[in-house]
């Protein structure tokens, strides 16, 4: 993937989905774009319509429109931000010097995928982290929290989270 | 298992969840090297007697459609074939069964690897190892002149009548009728392990016949779990299947062909029901239903319910809900491990670089130009789990 320095512009970014999804337009305003389309992770799939809201500065965030159904047993959805976005990324394994196109989209495509093998089998095979581990958060185990406890504890950490401000290192970096 | 193409893969889910109650390769290499030692053994002990012997599997082992008992605590079955080569003439049925049974007593008395215990059946004596997942029951038998080379003469329950066999030749007609399909498996197989093709052990090859036939004994014995002593014979299935199958077609389609013509092989004659042996024609496989009567109702129920249950697998949107059609018809366990392998192997390119999504449509596939990059998911953990 190709690394650039500056931030991607919003009309960048637009232009890339474009590009990559041509049937979808995306609605881009000064500060803000919305992109809903549909994803069909695989051929077996259901096409999932997929809301992906990104401002400057921000963290994509990125919502199933449709409404997702919880394996009986588990109280809510692997890989959620209690909102109800979902949770593709680390802080920083996302900049706002990569396409949507190429990273928050497919890595959604993925979750899709990986949520409907986990509703058949209890288990989610797409790796990740359990619970996040977000700027500030104290090391609170998940084996020692239980129910409530341990769910509020989560929200506590996460609640803001896709739409904290990006690290300063991200929009910091300087041309050469 | 990066496919676009929705009947690949469903194939590839099928594939694996009839694979995940398959005999494990270490239980089926333990198994051949125990028979053949027993085999290299009589062969030995019966030098300078009247006459020799050979031992060799049938059924479903030389088949290559074993399943794996439903419940795991069960043992496999293997129906091992001790054949005396002296003449029907020279003994009689008790005295064959005693003959082989001493020279397996003698056996396991030399206390050979996996430390076999001998137990009598009706017609059988039966090797047991107690640590094994498997027991052999060995069927006594002597050749059958009338049908040299393979045939053979069994003995019956009531040690009586000899029966006549062949399960050597019915396995040859079992083979040819997936013959090419077997070919270019195998061939694939070689050329992917880079191999030369003799090389490719043949029972680690599997057509779709032969998973065929194991997804219908596998049906069969969720559908018979409450009444097993009704369950179809796997003969009828397997020579059924077999004659149904046009040799080629996805996995999928083969399932739900075979299925639907199936019940139209079964034959009328003289108002009883005929299922022939394949290599002779005068034995009718169907023959107990004629003392049983109901189970051939229960037979047409049987395969007109995994025929559809089959077809269900094509219809439904969502690997979730195809994996509940799977668990539905195979059981739970052939489905999860399913979803295991699909959702590693995703996982897995993903973390290789090798996954790419389609644009336009959001499908995952092999990495073209542009491979998904490395990420972590994230966020809350489900609050239900433990």
């Amino acid at each position: 993937m190709t690394r650039r320095r500056v931030a991607l512009s919003l009309a960048q970014q637009a232009f890339a989905l474009r590009a990559r999804f041509p049937g979808v337009h995306a609605a881009l305003s000064a500060r803000q774009l919305v992109w809903i389309g549909e994803l069909q992770p695989t051929s077996l799939s259901r096409r999932y319509t997929v809301e992906l809201t990104y401002a400057r500065q921000r963290f994509p965030r990125v919502r199933v429109l449709d409404e997702l159904d919880v394996r009986a047993g588990e109280k809510s959805l692997p890989h959620v931000y209690s909102d109800g976005s979902l949770c593709l990324h680390r802080d920083g394994e996302w900049s706002s010097q990569m396409f949507l196109a190429d990273t928050i989209l497919p890595w959604a495509a993925e979750w899709l995928a990986h949520y409907e093998i986990w509703f058949a089998t209890g288990t989610w095979y797409g790796g990740g982290e359990w619970p996040p581990r977000r700027v500030g958060a104290t090391d609170a185990s998940p084996a020692g929290l239980e129910g409530d406890a341990r769910r509020a504890a989560a929200m506590s950490l996460t609640t803001k989270a896709p739409l904290d401000e990006l690290p300063d290192v991200v929009e910091r970096s300087a041309p050469r | 298992m990066l496919t676009t193409d929705r009947g690949v893969q469903l194939d590839e889910l099928l594939d694996a969840s009839i694979s995940d109650f398959d005999i494990p390769a270490a239980v089926h290499e333990r198994a051949v090297a125990r028979y053949g030692h027993v085999g290299d053994w009589l062969s030995e002990y019966w030098t300078g007697s009247a006459g020799g012997g050979d031992v060799y599997p049938q059924g479903s082992f030389r088949l290559g459609t074993v399943v794996q008992p439903i419940d795991p605590r069960d043992d496999y079955d293997i129906d091992l074939v001790c054949r005396r080569d002296i003449s029907k003439e020279s003994t009689t049925q008790e005295l064959l069964k005693t003959d082989v049974g001493n020279a397996l007593r003698s056996y396991v008395a030399t206390g050979p690897d996996g430390k076999p215990q001998l137990r009598e059946g009706k017609r059988c004596w039966t090797l047991e190892y107690p640590a094994e997942p498997f027991h052999m029951d060995v069927l006594p038998a002597v050749p059958d002149r009338e049908a040299a080379p393979n045939g053979i003469l069994l003995t019956d329950r009531e040690l009586r009548r000899w029966q006549h066999s062949n399960p050597i030749d019915y396995a040859s007609w079992f083979q040819t009728r997936m013959a090419r399909e077997f070919h270019e498996k195998r061939a694939a197989a070689a050329q992917a392990r880079k191999m030369d093709v003799e090389d490719v052990p043949e029972w680690q090859v599997k057509t779709t016949l032969q998973r065929t036939v194991q997804a219908l004994k596998r049906h069969r014995d969720s559908y018979f779990a409450e009444n097993a002593e009704d369950r179809p014979a796997s003969i009828i299935i397997t020579t059924l299947a077999a004659r149904a199958y046009t040799g080629s077609g996805s996995l999928h389609d083969v399932l739900v062909d075979v299925t639907a013509t199936m019940p139209t092989l079964v034959e009328r004659r003289d108002g009883v029901w005929w299922v022939e042996n394949p290599v002779q024609p005068e034995e009718n496989f169907a023959d107990r239903w004629r003392a049983h009567p109901g189970r051939d109702r229960l037979f047409f129920e049987w395969i007109a319910r995994a025929h559809t249950d089959f077809a269900g697998f094509g219809s439904e949107r969502g690997v979730d809900r195809v994996l509940t059609k799977i668990a539905g018809a195979f059981g739970e366990r052939p489905a999860k491990s399913a979803g295991a392998l699909y959702g590693s192997a995703l996982a897995d390119a993903r973390d290789r670089g090798r996954l790419g999504m389609a644009g336009g449509t959001g499908l995952l596939c092999a990495a073209g130009v542009k491979p998904i990059p490395r990420h972590t998911f994230h966020g809350d953990a489900p609050s239900g789990r433990a």
